[in-house]
């Protein structure tokens, strides 16, 4: 693994992946020209998925966008804002901080430099800028200091204590020397024998045993103080360095491993405070691990131009220690269907304690992995020349417009270096068009997420005017995408309206809005459904209305709104038909009756009438001809009303004499005729 | 005197004779007038009283003369219906007339003039019971 792995690892830990929201959002924010919520997706809504490719994850139905988050943009909207950090105190700030690492770089530490390097602490905790990072620096390396006091204190107790000791072991010779001796052997050896003192001697020497035992003890416990001391000192100071190099303060990084070298000069670089931490977390053995299940007994069907794989695999390496397993699905669907089922799910023994557990198991594992405060340093080092090239990439890129990169280079240097001074010291002119950029994008993806495809198209337009590298297709594909949806929903809501389904109305009118609320289409569409329904429907109770009252000229005057209105209405067109065929025979009637009259034929201008008058007595326009011409052909109508009245009372030889006389009269008598037809083919059947 | 006695007497038989020819006439006249209307016991038929109210004749018989306008319908079982046109009060009146099926041998032609004897049946319709030209 090399260095850069490791910082990769490293900043794992401790911040978010960091890159900049993309356009490619778009797809996600419209699902494919539907809302995420809408798509199912391969493992349902209940799995988290995240796509690496977009940086999006989806969960519960939900997307959301590793990189499209308040903290992140906000505080990069933050930077960009800010003025350059070129003012008098940044530029003493700096100076300090060279001075210092120059002071402790390792041609020139000496006690001399080193305490010069430790005044100039407090001095950079004055800017700003220095967030008082030095001071507590300062701090730590007093306190090393102090320990180191009292190491020396220690030692010089001890040495002491020494005399003291050898002074006592003396006397105890000395006393028990002149006092004659008794031997006894002890145990089953016989060569191992102790010495029993009188009781005189015993009661001389006691005081000296006791007194010895004391130093021993002391001394012994001083020891163990120094070394627990320097080795505090020590885990002190390493968790400060880490937590300035998770904070990425990288130059106070190197000012720390610096300080470190000078002050602990044993040649001993190893890093064990991540041990430490992980070794004090209140880890509970009995609380297990946390596990995740995953079971698989895929049910897969596609249809119609669609594509799926899904596939697992394991590897493994060429010096076979490392195994890799990995499973994994691509699917897509165009103009047909996919489903897939069978996948389930779940975690077990997820909790605080087991959460801790695999806290500290990663901690002990990333101590295994930077295992040494060089490999800090190294990494330091590298992350500010990483940071350097950056912004100098990105100045390039500025320059060449091309927004896009520039801005990407910048999110990714800031997230990085963001208290360096090569990226503090970025004017605000130099940052202003990322920071337009930035916004646009943001707002972009606020317009996708809404699906106010309208304005994203404008703000994809501006961007790619504005940006010569922003590729369009993507997002523009997806907003065309999303209208031609919209539009076909509109579509068939239309042809729903106009054939009166309702819910499909209703559904159709839901899609649409859902994947373009904001579409212009939609007011102007579901306007004229509706009052094309208020309009068919007002109609309709018109001719109800009309059709209850029997007012068929109405309705007839008025055919061409009802035909319109009555069309989807089978019952109501065939009540209409019939209306219709009776007032055409009517007016025919009446056009016929007008054409004889004028003529001078008022029998026949009356019978023509009479003869519509039998399909619609209560037309007033019949009913008015039919008493004009009554009057003008008088003879004949009584004839044939009596003829017809006779018929009615069954006198039938009456009422054919009243016929013929009717077409003795008037020749053209199509009543009389018919009557007369009728009546006597009665009679002789 | 007795030359203007002998001449007045042949004078006065033929106008006499010729008197007596004319009165012969008159009554042979009125003796065959008499003889060609075979139904003139029978009423005639008055065409108001049809038009008015058929049913109320119903069962009666009247001797009805008109000119047959025209045939109405047939049936070889039944007879023919024809409308014959009866003049009465100086006008002229439409009226049907049923030829039943046993006098089927005779022709009646339209505009002919026939005298029928009729019966008014249960339906109002008049029912030859004979007819001849008139």
């Amino acid at each position: 693994m090399n260095i850069w792995t490791r910082w990769i690892v490293v900043m794992g830990y401790f911040l978010p992946l960091a890159a900049l929201p993309q356009e490619g959002d778009s797809k996600a924010a419209t699902g494919g020209a539907r809302p995420p919520q809408m798509n199912p997706g391969f493992l349902g809504r209940d799995v988290p998925v995240v796509d690496p490719g977009s940086d999006n994850a989806t969960f519960d139905g939900k997307l959301f966008n590793l990189n499209n988050n308040r903290l992140f943009r906000s505080r990069f909207e933050k930077y960009l804002n800010a003025p350059a950090e070129t003012s008098e105190a940044d530029q003493q700030y700096e100076k300090v901080m060279n001075e210092i690492l120059s002071l402790l770089s390792p041609g020139k530490v000496n006690t001399e430099n080193l305490d010069a390097a430790w005044k100039l602490l407090p001095k950079a905790s004055e800017y700003r800028s220095d967030a008082n990072l030095c001071n507590a620096m300062a701090d730590v390396v007093y306190s090393v200091w102090l320990a180191k006091n009292e190491v020396a204190r220690l030692e010089m107790a001890n040495r002491t204590l020494q005399k003291e000791k050898s002074a006592l072991e003396w006397n105890y010779r000395m006393n028990i020397g002149s006092s004659p001796k008794i031997t006894t052997p002890t145990g089953t050896n016989p060569t191992t024998q102790s010495s029993i003192l009188s009781p005189e001697d015993e009661a001389r020497v006691e005081p000296i045993k006791e007194a010895l035992s004391d130093v021993r003890s002391t001394l012994a416990n001083n020891k163990l103080k120094k070394e627990a001391s320097i080795v505090q000192a020590k885990i002190d100071f390493q968790t400060m360095i880490i937590q300035y190099f998770a904070q990425r303060r990288f130059r106070h990084v190197l000012i720390g491993t610096r300080f470190y070298r000078a002050l602990f000069g044993d040649g001993d670089n190893r890093i064990s405070a991540l041990d430490q931490i992980s070794s004090s977390l209140p880890v509970d053995k009995d609380a297990g691990q946390v596990k995740v299940k995953a079971k698989l007994d895929p049910k897969v069907s596609g249809r119609g131009g669609s594509g799926a794989y899904v596939g697992a695999g394991t590897g493994t390496s060429a010096d076979g220690t490392r195994k890799s397993s990995g499973a994994g699905a691509d699917t897509s669907s165009s103009g047909g269907a996919f489903s897939a089922e069978g996948m389930q799910f779940g975690v077990e023994n997820l909790g605080v304690e087991s959460l801790i557990s695999a806290g500290a198991s990663g901690l002990k594992a990333l101590g295994k992995m930077i295992n040494s405060l060089g490999q800090l340093d190294s990494l330091a080092n590298e992350a500010i020349r990483d940071v350097d090239e950056g912004v100098e990439a990105y100045k390039f890129l500025l320059e060449k417009n091309e927004l896009k990169s520039a801005t990407e280079r910048l999110f990714e240097t800031f997230m990085m270096g963001e208290y360096l001074p090569s990226v503090r010291k970025l004017s605000r002119d130099e940052k202003r068009r990322a920071l337009e950029f930035t916004r646009k994008t943001n707002e972009l993806l606020a317009a996708l997420e809404v699906n106010d495809l309208s304005r994203a198209e404008d703000l994809i337009r501006e961007l790619s005017q504005t940006a010569r590298d922003f590729d369009t297709s993507k997002p523009l594909a997806v907003v065309e995408t999303a209208k031609t949806v919209s539009a076909m929903h509109l579509a068939k809501a239309k042809a729903a309206a106009a054939s009166g389904d309702k819910n499909t109305l209703e559904t159709e009118l839901r899609a649409a809005t859902e994947i373009w609320p904001r579409n212009p289409a939609l007011a102007e569409v579901s306007s004229a459904i509706f009052s094309q329904t208020d309009v068919q429907q007002q109609s309709l109770n018109d001719f109800d209305r009309l059709l209850a009252q029997k007012n068929f000229r109405q309705i007839f005057d008025d055919k061409v709104r009802f035909i319109a209105a009555t069309a989807m209405f089978p019952d109501r067109q065939e009540k209409l038909k019939s209306v219709l065929d009776r007032v055409q025979s009517a007016e025919a009637a009446l056009t016929r009756s007008l054409e004889l009259a004028k003529r001078g034929d008022p029998a026949g201008a009356w019978e023509s009438v009479e003869r519509g008058f039998a399909d619609y007595p209560d037309d007033p326009k019949l009913n008015q001809a039919r008493a004009d011409y009554t009057t003008q052909a008088a003879e004949f109508v009584h004839s044939i009303r009596t003829a017809q009245e006779m018929e009615r009372k069954r006198q039938i030889g009456s009422s054919l004499a009243w016929y013929l006389r009717a077409y003795q009269d008037y020749p053209n008598s199509e009543i009389a005729r018919d009557g007369i037809d009728r009546i006597s083919a009665d009679i002789v059947k | 005197m007795s030359r203007r006695a002998h001449q007045k007497t042949p004078q006065n038989l033929f106008f006499g004779l010729i008197a007596g020819f004319f009165l012969l006439a008159a009554i042979g006249a009125y003796v065959l007038q008499k003889g060609s209307n075979p139904y003139r016991t029978t009423e005639p038929l008055k065409p108001a009283d049809y038009f008015e109210n058929a049913n109320s004749l119903r069962g009666n018989v009247y001797q009805v003369e008109g000119v047959i306008l025209n045939a109405l319908a047939q049936n070889p079982e039944k007879g023919r219906l024809f409308s014959i046109s009866v003049t009465s009060e100086s006008k002229k009146w439409p009226m049907p007339i049923l030829i039943p099926a046993k006098l089927r041998q005779i022709n009646l032609q339209k505009n002919q003039s026939y005298r029928a004897k009729c019966k008014v049946d249960d339906t109002g319709i008049l029912v030859a019971e004979e007819i001849q030209k008139s």
